[in-house]
């Protein structure tokens, strides 16, 4: 009897972890299935380091917005996180709010639209958005543009469109190739 | 049969000795006068302490030199078997006054590295070629074809890392494999190759790779802010006097600079290079205080540089040396208006002195495109109240600037005289249709906050030397006449990357001035009188003829 009671003392535990064992992998496997990991965009999954500094990352419904400001003829690029209200694109959002800030489009130029095609950013800007300014104002809209927008990995290169109709020039650099996002620093 | 056979080819062959003889003599007797002592430089080892010949483009070294590199040989008769990576040689010995040599560069070339004399010396260079440099997402590889040995390691201006491999050359063989925008690769000087990254991230450990053919890194993020960029030098109008203080113990030694030394001399180039004790704290900058006179700035350093007097050189005519704080300011006064170019390398800093070609250095008879900046539906920049525009006041100085050029005997084409619009584009593509020797761009600036921003800068496209000197001999006249800020010249890539569309696609001298800001009060009332567009246009022309040299 007493070898019998202890062998049926044995089995409980050793039952109770194969259970505890068969629970936790069915969770596993729901998370897998219904839960945020397949969410992530297969981009933003073989992003190299190389693209993606440690710095910029952000949550994903934050963006960074980037706000000019000059110092005699020096450019500084403000940067600070949002959170993206319901509904809006982030890409836009950011856009806008930068444009807004620049002081230098006019009052109603914005981008309107935008779709990522083949990592180029094609941005429908409104029609007063084209037009040519001096050589300093270009310089903080192209980099103020452009850093807005290397924040997201799946973005290489933007290209602006009025109406259909590509946006040639803010001014001297040539915009009627899609730019580079990350522009090469001046000095090798 | 067999051996009246071998008795006569000996007599023929002793006849031929015989005759050879003569020849054999006069023949060593002239390349004992073309011997003369060479240096070797040995891919990452450097200068090599045995002593070496050069005899007309080859260069023989003793055996002891092999041990030296770190090659294995065995003497056969009267030739060498050299055991070496990746492959070895047979070359045969000459018996010199240095003992018994073999001929260095026939080695080399079966070897597969690449050699070559530097001009106007009897130095020879042993590089090995860089066959692959490959940069996958954070993964980066390269591969030598001889040992090399390289260097990682941090640089300012701005904040980044850079790998230097000493003694390698970049080929038409090398295959670069690079992904992305923020990896550069260049041969910064004849023996040194750079692979610099992107700002923020820097080679996984180890930095210091060793010896080998083959080295990989990943990128990591890198953290550290690095030292500060050193602040780009203002405008230099004047020279300042000499201000001598003691040395600041926060500076940390000061770098030994020079001698200075003459590397080449042609009909359009000079090369020269400034020895240095070891890598500059911050790059070394270059400022042309007139546009015969060049300094170089050369951070927390002291320099010694040779005579004017002994140093041979037609292209610079003075050198001297001031201290400005605990900077040395190097000046070289040169014959005429250079273009320039400073090319760091770890132990010497080389210095490219270009000579414009100028023709019959005279304005006379040179063609001339003037672009006034927009036009038509293209307004360019405006003033607040929307009562002053660019296209206005570029076309106005612009046909103030083409009379002016023709009455110089220059003949002038315009890209527009009326309010119309051309593209940016088509504007480049006159001038190069024309085969014009200048280009000369016309625009107004603009800052988002009015009267925030005076003055001008007249632009250049990067990395173009000339175009830089152009632009300064323009900017200099202008700010002498203008009554406005000279902010100075600047680099079109400073804007962006591919700078600007009328610089890039002329195939000429080309500027872009922008005259001031239409959005500063001062600026605008100055730029839109009769007499700031007449005094610019012929400050243009005055800049032209000084980039010519004509009128000296």
């Amino acid at each position: 009897m007493a070898t019998k009671k202890k062998q049926k003392t044995s089995k409980g535990p050793m039952i109770g972890l194969l259970a505890i064992g068969a629970i936790g992998l069915a969770v596993l496997a729901a998370y897998v299935k219904f839960g945020g990991a397949d969410k992530i965009p297969t981009e933003v999954k073989r992003v190299p380091a190389i693209q993606q500094p440690a710095s910029n990352k952000t949550k994903p419904d934050q963006v960074t917005l980037i706000t000019p400001t000059r110092e005699g003829t020096d450019l500084n690029l403000g940067k600070h996180q949002s959170d993206v209200p319901a509904g809006e694109n982030p890409m836009l959002f950011a856009l806008n709010h930068f444009l807004r800030e620049s002081k230098i489009v006019p009052d109603d130029a914005r981008a309107v639209g935008m779709q990522v095609k083949d990592h180029v950013a094609l941005v429908d800007v409104s029609p007063s958005f084209n037009q040519s300014y001096g050589s300093m104002d270009e310089e903080t809209l192209l980099k103020g543009i452009c850093a807005t927008l290397a924040q997201f990995p799946e973005v290489e290169k933007v290209q602006f469109f009025v109406e259909g109709k590509v946006v040639g020039s803010l001014g001297n650099v040539d915009l009627s190739e899609p730019i580079s996002v990350r522009p090469k620093p001046e000095n090798p | 049969m067999e051996p009246k056979c071998v008795h006569y080819t000996d007599q023929r062959m002793k006849r031929f000795l015989l005759l050879l003889i003569p020849w054999m003599v006069m023949a060593s007797t002239a390349s004992a006068a073309q011997i003369r002592s060479a240096e070797v430089v040995f891919t990452h080892f450097g200068a090599i302490s045995e002593r070496a010949i050069r005899v007309a483009d080859e260069c023989y070294v003793p055996l002891t030199f092999l041990a030296k590199v770190g090659w294995k040989y065995t003497v056969k008769n009267s030739s060498v078997a050299i055991e070496a990576e990746p492959r070895g040689a047979r070359v045969p010995i000459r018996e010199f006054e240095l003992g018994p040599a073999i001929p260095l560069r026939m080695a080399l070339e079966q070897m597969g590295a690449e050699t070559f004399w530097e001009p106007d010396n009897d130095k020879l260079q042993v590089c090995s070629p860089v066959t692959k440099i490959e940069v996958s997402g954070n993964k980066v590889q390269i591969e030598t074809h001889l040992t090399t040995r390289p260097r990682v390691f941090r640089l300012t201006g701005p904040n980044r890392f850079v790998v230097d491999i000493p003694g390698a050359r970049l080929t038409r063989d090398t295959v670069q494999q690079i992904e992305g925008n923020g990896v550069r690769v260049s041969q910064i000087e004849l023996n040194t190759v750079r692979v610099a990254f992107e700002p923020g991230y820097r080679p996984s450990l180890p930095v210091i790779p060793g010896l080998g053919t083959s080295f990989k890194w990943e990128l990591d993020p890198d953290e550290d802010p690095g030292t500060p960029d050193e602040p780009p030098a203002p405008p230099p109008v004047k020279v300042e006097p000499v201000v001598k203080v003691a040395p600041d113990p926060n500076l940390g030694p000061k770098t030994v600079a020079g001698p200075l030394t003459l590397d080449l001399e042609s009909s359009n180039r000079v090369m020269v290079s400034l020895k240095l004790s070891g890598i500059l704290g911050k790059p070394a900058q270059f400022r042309r205080p007139e546009p015969d006179v060049l300094e170089i700035v050369l951070w927390n350093t002291q320099v010694s540089v040779p005579d004017s007097a002994s140093f041979n050189s037609a292209s610079i005519t003075d050198i001297s040396v001031r201290d400005e704080g605990p900077n040395a300011i190097l000046a070289l006064k040169l014959a005429r208006p250079m273009g320039v170019e400073l090319s760091p390398g770890l132990t010497n800093l080389g210095i490219v002195l270009m000579k414009p070609n100028v023709g019959d250095g005279k304005l006379a008879g040179k063609v001339v495109v003037v672009d006034a900046g927009h036009g038509g539906h293209d307004s360019g920049a405006k003033s607040p109240l929307n009562d002053a525009f660019e296209k206005n006041l570029t076309l106005k100085i612009a046909k103030q600037l083409s009379e002016r050029l023709a009455n110089e005997g220059a003949t002038v084409i315009m890209t527009r005289k009326t309010d119309v619009f051309i593209e940016l584009k088509e504007r480049a593509e006159i001038a190069n249709r024309n085969q014009a020797n200048f280009f000369i761009s016309c625009h107004i600036n603009s800052n988002k906050l009015s009267n925030s921003t005076s003055g001008g800068i007249t632009f250049y496209h990067k990395d173009d030397p000339i175009g830089q000197l152009l632009a300064d001999c323009i900017q200099r006249e202008i700010g002498k006449v203008s009554g406005l800020k000279s902010i100075g010249t600047w680099s079109d890539g400073r804007i962006y990357e591919s700078g600007f569309s009328v610089l890039r696609n002329s195939k000429m001298p080309a500027v872009l001035v922008e005259f001031g800001f239409i959005n500063h009060n001062v600026d605008r009332k100055r730029m839109m009188t009769d007499d700031f567009q007449r005094d610019v246009a012929s400050a243009i022309v005055k800049g032209l003829k000084v980039y010519l040299g004509d009128g000296n």
